[in-house]
This record gives C-alpha cells, structure tokens and sequence, in this order.
C-alpha cells in the first residue's frame, strides 16, 4: 500500500478536507467540488492507466464522482476520503468493464490469449529508451488489458494481490502470474 | 557462462522472490545466480527498476474540467425551476442560483428526469395489464410491493396503487426547459391509462428532452443512444408481436416490461449526459 500511503501524505489539505467531506455528506455541494479539484487527478489517473483511453477516463472519473456524492453518506471515516474514494474509483472501473458487453470480453480474452503486445502490431510505435517514465505510461496502456490491471493496481497503486484477487474475482496466483507477465512485457517493451 | 538448468530455475521463482514469497536459502541461490549470470542478473536488476518507476509515476490530468458534467448529473434531486429561468436548489444552499443557460437547460432535464423516476417507481408496482381471463388468478397471487413485482402481483396491484395520469399533461408541454415545471401528480382523471401508456408517455417526455439537449450533446454519442434505442423498439415490436398470438404467456409480459423499462433508463440517462464543452 506504498502507494496509497503517498496519497494520503501528499494531500495538502487534509485538514480542510475533513471538514468538506462532512460538509459534502449534509450536501453541500460547494464543498464537494472542492474534494473533486483535489482529488481528481488521482482518480483520473488510476482511470486512465486502467482502462487505457483517455476519453473513457474522463467518463469514468465523472461517474466516479457521483457514484461518492449518492454514497459519501456511507463513508464512516474508517478510511481516509482519499482511500476510500480510490477504492470506489477501482469499483466503478472494473464494473463497468463487466458490463461493457460480451462483445469486448470476447475481445479482451482473444487479446490475452493472442500473447501481449507482439500480437498487436505496431501499437508500440517508435523504439523506447529504457528507463523514462513517458516511456514506461505509454508501454502500460498497451499491455493486454488484464495484466495492465493487475500491474496497475499492484505496481502503480500499490494494492496487495489478496486485494487485487477479490476485486477481480481471480485467485492471487492468478494476479501474480498476470503481474510477472506485465513486467516481462515491459521490459520487452521498454527495451526495444 | 551460463547455466541453463539454473537460469530455467530462476526463471520459475523470480516471480515469488521478486513478491518476497521465498524463504531465506531460496533468496540466497536466487542473489548468487543473478550475480554471476549476465543474462538473469539484467534480467532482475530490470525488473527491479521497473517497480520503482512504477510507484514513481506522476498523476495525469483530464484534458478538460470534468466538474460540470458531475454537477450536472448531482443536481438531480429535487431542483424547482421559477419563471425566468432562475435556479433555486432545495436546500436554500449557500451558492448562488445558477444563471447560465446550458446548466439551466441541464437542470430542467434533471428536474424532469427526477419526476419521472417518480413515474417509474409507480411503475414498479403495476404492469402492462394482463388478459382478462388471467385476472381472476393473477389476484389470489400475494403480491410483493418491496420488490418489482412478477406480472401476477402486478395485477394483483393494480387496483391498491394510485392512479397516474400522464394525459394531464401534453407532450408538448415537456419540449424544452419548461417540462421540469411540469405537475404529473395534481390531476383528476376519469380513466386510468394503463402502464404501457404511461411508460409511452414518459418516453416521449424524455424523447423530448433529448431532442431539445441533442444540440449539446456528443454526436457520435447520440449515435449510440439512437442506435440502441432501435435495438430496444424491436425488441419491444417482437414482444407485443408474440403476445398477441400468446397473450397470457407471464415471460413475454416480463420481457416486454424489462423492454419498456430499458427504453426509459436509456433516455433517462441520456437526458442527463453533460453537455460537450
């Protein structure tokens, strides 16, 4: 959880952002859009590199947003706000992944099976410098979908795989598999 | 150099050793063959760099401010509109009313979508009616109003819930920002439509809606909703198609209510999407 540990030490206004989560949860609206303008950065982020489509994020990040406002009067400040809203944002992208339609299921599965990225021709594009973080965003969004989630949630978000196995219904050997699968890619990738 | 039968090993547990999974010996052998092997040892050292870059990331930035869409689609609840155009929210909250006419035009189709989800929760408790000669037996069912009822406690229903009557107000009425104002429940009719002819009169009204809003939607966006919406008709068309030939099949009766409801939380949705920037 190295990640989220970040999160929640870098948040510059914790102080004021307790008082707005109360203020937001009696419906203050102008205190949550506060918490959105602090928060939307992290939760679009954790979009963008899961779904990898930046306009799909964009939704996502929104619907996140008022899938907090419909349920902030459930949020017992067991968490902080910010772990509690990542959370939910990972919630509100791998459900709507399950209800995308069997069509890109269909998809996704053939883009596993097919191996990664050698199956997708010239999606890499030009030769990449190890090493640079540009380098390394743009050689996760072309990972097959379920190793870039799992890399996602576990390298980049820093969540456990018992964790990553119960959000994605999958057994942790199944996450750990997909994750060491991620990184070999990337190193394949990132070494071109 | 190297040694095939300990690289191949240290292929199978990088994974587990790179995860802290292994024990002390097994970490041991792994550290002493990445460091004499040219090949393994790149191997880890790069994945090792890999981890740290990966927490090292930097957050990323929507190309655009996502906030409006978001107020647009919290605004829901209850929103009463004053002639004018003028915006007050429920709560006599501390902003100022909204003035600008895209959100006044969002908010009029919230409005609206706030009363019909009013219709629908109506509507969860009655059904498209059911054919005469399965009425006497549809009414000894015990009916359920906590959840959507089957069609036999629908009908069993029917007679409990208050009427709705949609033909109080035009459609012609709801084009347009003015439908928010517009009262469904303060009629006195004389007939009771039935809820096939309510769930039609809430299409239209939230036809009307996104019609009004399409100018300020997403093209290709709309596509998708008309497309799908044409999806829903047929089905719809096939359902009413097959009951007239089976009228007391309870599935097609199901499936023509699923049908109806899909059709109004698709424009429902549609009606409130943001407007494109």
């Amino acid at each position: 959880m190295a990640a989220l540990a970040i999160i929640e030490a870098s948040s510059p206004q914790s102080g004021n952002g307790d008082s707005d989560v109360a203020r937001a949860a009696a419906g203050d609206r102008g205190a949550f859009e506060r918490l959105y303008r602090q928060n939307v950065n992290r939760v679009f982020s954790l979009c963008a590199r899961m779904v990898s489509d930046r306009e799909r994020a964009e939704e996502l990040t929104q619907d996140v947003f008022v899938r907090a406002w419909d349920k902030l009067h459930l949020f017992r400040g067991e968490s902080s706000f910010s772990t509690w809203l990542h959370r939910l944002t990972v919630n509100v992208v791998l459900n709507a992944r399950k209800s995308e339609g069997r069509q890109r299921s269909r998809f996704e599965e053939n883009d596993e099976e097919a191996g990664g990225m050698d199956a997708l021709p010239g999606v890499v594009g030009m030769p990449l410098p190890p090493g640079d973080l540009l380098d390394l965003e743009d050689a996760i969004a072309k990972l097959p979908p379920g190793a870039r989630r799992v890399f996602v949630l576990h390298d980049v978000e820093g969540y456990k795989h018992e964790e990553i196995a119960d959000m994605l219904g999958v057994t942790s050997g199944a996450t750990k598999a997909q994750l060491h699968r991620a990184r070999l890619l990337l190193r394949e990738a990132l070494n071109r | 150099m190297t040694n095939p039968m300990m690289c191949d090993e240290f292929a199978d547990r990088l994974s587990d050793y790179l995860e802290g999974d292994v024990d002390a010996s097994t970490r041991i052998a792994i550290e002493a063959h990445a460091a004499s092997c040219d090949t393994c040892g790149a191997l880890l050292a790069d994945l090792r760099r890999l981890q740290v870059d990966a927490s090292k990331l930097p957050e990323l930035s929507p190309k655009r401010d996502l906030w409006a869409g978001i107020a647009a689609r919290i605004q829901t609840p209850v929103v009463e509109l004053k002639n004018g155009g003028t915006v007050e929210r429920w709560n006599g909250g501390t902003e100022k009313p909204a003035r600008t006419s895209r959100l006044w035009i969002g908010l009029a189709a919230a409005g609206l979508i706030a009363v019909t989800a009013t219709i629908t929760h109506e509507l969860t408790k009655r059904s498209i009616a059911i054919a005469p000669s399965q009425r006497t037996a549809a009414v000894q069912s015990r009916p359920d109003t906590t959840r959507r009822a089957t069609p036999a406690t629908q009908v069993a229903n029917i007679d409990s819930v208050p009427p709705f009557h949609p033909s109080t107000v035009p459609p012609s009425r709801s084009t347009g920002p003015a439908a928010a104002t517009t009262r469904l429940a303060s009629s006195k009719a004389s007939a009771k439509p039935s809820a096939e002819q309510t769930y039609e009169a809430e299409i239209s009204r939230l036809r009307a809606v996104l019609n009004y809003r399409r100018p300020q939607l997403d093209s290709s966006t709309v596509a998708v909703v008309e497309h799908n919406l044409r999806v829903i008709d047929d089905a719809i068309a096939q359902c009413k198609q097959a009951l007239r030939k089976d009228p007391a099949s309870r599935f097609l009766m199901e499936s023509l209510n699923d049908a109806l409801d899909t059709k109004v939380q698709l424009l429902r949705t549609a009606a409130t999407l943001p407007s494109t920037s």
